[in-house]
């Protein structure tokens, strides 16, 4: 079975580097969001098993994602990566309830690192 | 007039990706270094005519200005728009004495801008592996007429603003590059892609 | 080979590791340090060694460490960070060294421990090369901006005498009217006497007439009644000389003031001859008093007459414009007071007002040509300074005191008798003269 993620980020790069640092060893079933907009969208309408989140984006930015998420009962696993990690920052994002907070240019071990604690593999 | 983006979309996209990034490891460094939470805007790449450029940085009343050269891999510079309001604030987080002196504030000024602008190229350069070095940076005061006697045409610039949340303070700054840096950060880009 | 090139460059390197102590320092530096701290320099602070600004350079090496990014910092702002002396301490006027700083993050590469790395430079000849040519340009622009007031002085007083000229012309012309007007001023006044005695007459007749009325027969006598009262006769009778007398009061004031009119014409400067103050000033008062009907004129003279010898319209015109200025003064109510005194060889002639003064910072400055406090193009600022020369070329003083929201006296003596006549001649005195109008308003 497949895990259902959803990758948002407005840079189209950066996506890309998301999915590309996946770990081979699961199968993905990805959506991808090119704002906060479209994630709060996409996240209404189906359920996700987890959520890598970008910071800074166009519309609402990923605060606004997580604050949408904060309100519902049922929700995925976040994973913020950002470039913006000052640690007041990180501290905003943990207390609306994201899991981990991964830095940008994202590293491939650390992703890795995540998934696992989380349970993924 | 607008001009076309000498880049394509997804150039546009990784390099304001990029930048974004570095603004990151830029705001990160200053946060440190006064203990305070800065705000970072969505980086902007557009192509200007020299009279946009003087637009573009100066129709900020009431601000510091600031410019240093950058050389190396890439030729270009970067000049910083620093907004009075507040300064006192971020001055006092600087570890500087109340009251400012004139030179206290020009101090304060060159010293943000080379912390800000410097961590950003270099978080700029070190991701598309390229050199540069960064010369200190001079206050200036620009004068219009100087801008229309410009040679080239057009120019990529790539903007991007930090704010000091607990004061008022705000912070652009606004890199430009010459041709040939642009055809090398293209190509730098492109294998980015690839 | 470049530990020998490092040490002697002209710059100071110095390295720091992140507790600020010192690894290394070239011959820049040490060539500054007191002779015994040379040997044993290593592993001192660095704000211990060179005690000038710590503070500071405690601050931008924190931020190397932290940010491993270069600081720099200027002579501009902060000239001394080391506590050097200047490269030129024989001839050389600096006593401290001007410096450039610059610090670099830099790493040990046996070790991998961060340092830091100050660069110093020495740009004192710079600096006050620099200061030198601020000075001047500064000099410079303090010339240029005296020079920007001076043109603008000189158009201003351009322009002012351009005016000064057309209102000079408006006198003439003004006096020309006066003449005009006189000739028919004269029949109208040879008329109204005539009328004024065949009214006379007529009355005479109607009068007989009907003191006679008894003789006339019933019908004749109804007649008569009827004509009388259709015309209002008894009306008519009181109205009649009335009307005419006191046209003929009119007709007085507007000779009276053609009159002064033309004695202030230029024609009417006939040179030295004998003139009456008395006369002048009640000729000014008539005159004035048509004009500003505000303040109570007095006149003040123990004698009838008191002559001197001079060129009356430049006396005349000297005189009416201390008297306007006086008069401007009172805004509301005050009194304007002229008085004459004869003492033997001279005559003394004051002119007080109780209007509202002029402030101390004014006062020295009234006769000089131009100066006016009347907003822009309503004084020419001329009638004190003619004045003043009028005056002096009649040998005589003037002399101005005031008090603010008091009042203002001008003493004018004048000698009765120039020791040389010759010099006040009408061509001397030829001042563009009786339209020029005054120039401090007192306030």
């Amino acid at each position: 079975m497949s895990l259902s993620v959803l990758v948002a980020d407005d840079s189209k790069l950066s996506r890309r580097s998301v999915i590309r640092a996946l770990p081979q060893d699961l199968e993905y079933d990805i959506t991808e969001a090119t704002n906060g907009q479209e994630a709060i969208d996409a996240l209404s309408e189906s359920n996700f098993a987890l959520v890598l989140l970008d910071l800074t984006m166009p519309e609402v930015d990923g605060v606004g994602v997580l604050e949408f998420l904060h309100e519902r009962p049922d929700t995925p696993n976040v994973i913020v990566i950002s470039a913006d990690f000052q640690p007041e920052k990180q501290k905003i994002v943990m207390s609306l309830g994201a899991k981990r907070f991964l830095r940008k240019p994202l590293d491939k071990e650390e992703l890795a690192m995540a998934l696992f604690e989380l349970g993924y593999l | 007039m607008s001009i076309v983006l000498p880049l394509d979309e997804e150039q546009r996209d990784a390099l304001q990706e990029l930048l974004n990034i570095s603004m990151g490891q830029a705001a990160n460094s200053l946060a440190q270094l006064i203990e305070t939470k800065i705000d970072i805007s969505i980086p902007k790449i557009s192509a200007v005519t020299p009279g946009q450029l003087y637009s573009l940085l100066f129709e900020t009343e009431d601000s510091f200005y600031t410019r240093q050269s950058f050389l190396g891999d890439v030729h270009g510079e970067v000049m910083s728009v620093l907004s009075r309001a507040g300064l006192t604030e971020v001055a006092a987080l600087m570890d500087y004495d109340d009251p400012l002196s004139k030179e206290d504030i020009q101090e304060i000024i060159l010293e943000l801008c080379n912390i800000l602008a410097g961590a950003c190229l270099a978080g700029l350069s070190d991701q598309l592996e390229l050199t540069t070095n960064l010369n200190m940076p001079t206050l200036f005061q620009p004068d219009k007429s100087n801008f229309d006697d410009l040679k080239w045409q057009h120019s990529l610039v790539m903007e991007v603003q930090f704010v000091i949340a607990i004061s008022s303070f705000s912070m652009r700054v606004v890199f430009c590059l010459d041709d040939e840096s642009l055809a090398r950060i293209k190509d730098t880009l492109d294998e980015l892609l690839a | 080979m470049f530990e020998q090139l490092v040490g002697k460059l002209p710059v100071g390197i110095g390295v720091v590791d992140e507790n600020f102590n010192v690894i290394y320092l070239n011959d820049f530096f040490l060539d500054r340090l007191p002779y015994e701290l040379r040997q044993n320099y290593k592993e001192t602070p660095v704000t211990e060694l060179f005690q000038g600004e710590g503070k500071f350079l405690k601050r931008r090496l924190k931020s190397v460490f932290v940010l491993q990014h270069p600081s720099f910092s200027y002579w501009e702002q902060r000239p001394h960070i080391f506590p050097f002396k200047s490269s030129r301490p024989i001839t050389g006027e600096e006593t401290q060294m001007y410096q450039n700083m610059e610090i670099l993050p830099v790493k040990d590469k046996a070790t991998g421990k961060k340092l830091a790395c100050i660069f110093l430079q020495d740009v004192t000849a710079q600096a006050s090369y620099f200061r030198a040519q601020q000075k001047l340009s500064e000099a410079l622009k303090k010339e240029h901006e005296a020079q920007r007031k001076l043109i603008r002085k000189l158009d201003t007083a351009q322009s002012q005498l351009i005016q000064a000229e057309k209102m000079a012309s408006t006198g003439q012309l003004a006096a020309g009217i006066a003449h005009e007007i006189n000739n028919p001023i004269g029949f109208v006044n040879a008329n109204l006497n005539t009328l004024a005695q065949y009214a006379s007459h007529l009355i005479s007749i109607c009068d007989g007439v009907y003191s006679y009325l008894e003789n006339f027969n019933d019908e004749l006598r109804e007649q008569i009644e009827a004509l009388y009262q259709s015309n209002h006769y008894d009306l008519l009778k009181d109205d009649i000389t009335e009307l005419i007398e006191e046209s003929t009061d009119g007709l007085t004031r507007v000779k009276d003031i053609v009159e002064n009119l033309k004695n202030f014409s230029l024609e009417n400067s006939e040179g030295v001859q004998t003139v009456d103050i008395c006369t002048v000033c009640n000729q000014l008062i008539t005159l004035i008093s048509a004009q500003y009907s505000v303040p109570q004129y007095k006149f003040d003279c123990e004698l009838e007459k008191v002559e001197v010898m001079g060129n009356p319209g430049p006396l005349k015109q000297a005189l009416m414009n201390i008297m306007i200025n006086a008069a401007q003064a009172i805004h509301t109510k005050g009194v304007v007071k002229l008085s004459v005194r004869d003492s033997g060889d001279k005559v003394t002639i004051k002119i007080l007002d109780s209007g509202c003064g002029i402030p101390a910072q004014n006062l020295k400055r009234v006769f000089e040509p131009f100066f006016t406090t009347k907003p822009e193009g309503q004084g020419q600022g001329l009638g004190l300074s003619v004045a003043y020369t009028a005056i002096e070329q009649h040998q005589g003083k003037i002399s101005i005191s005031s008090k603010e929201a008091k009042g203002t006296v001008v003493e004018i003596s004048i000698p009765k008798q120039p020791s040389n006549a010759s010099s006040a001649t009408s061509e001397d005195l030829s001042i563009p003269s009786e339209a020029l109008p005054t120039d401090t308003q007192h306030a």
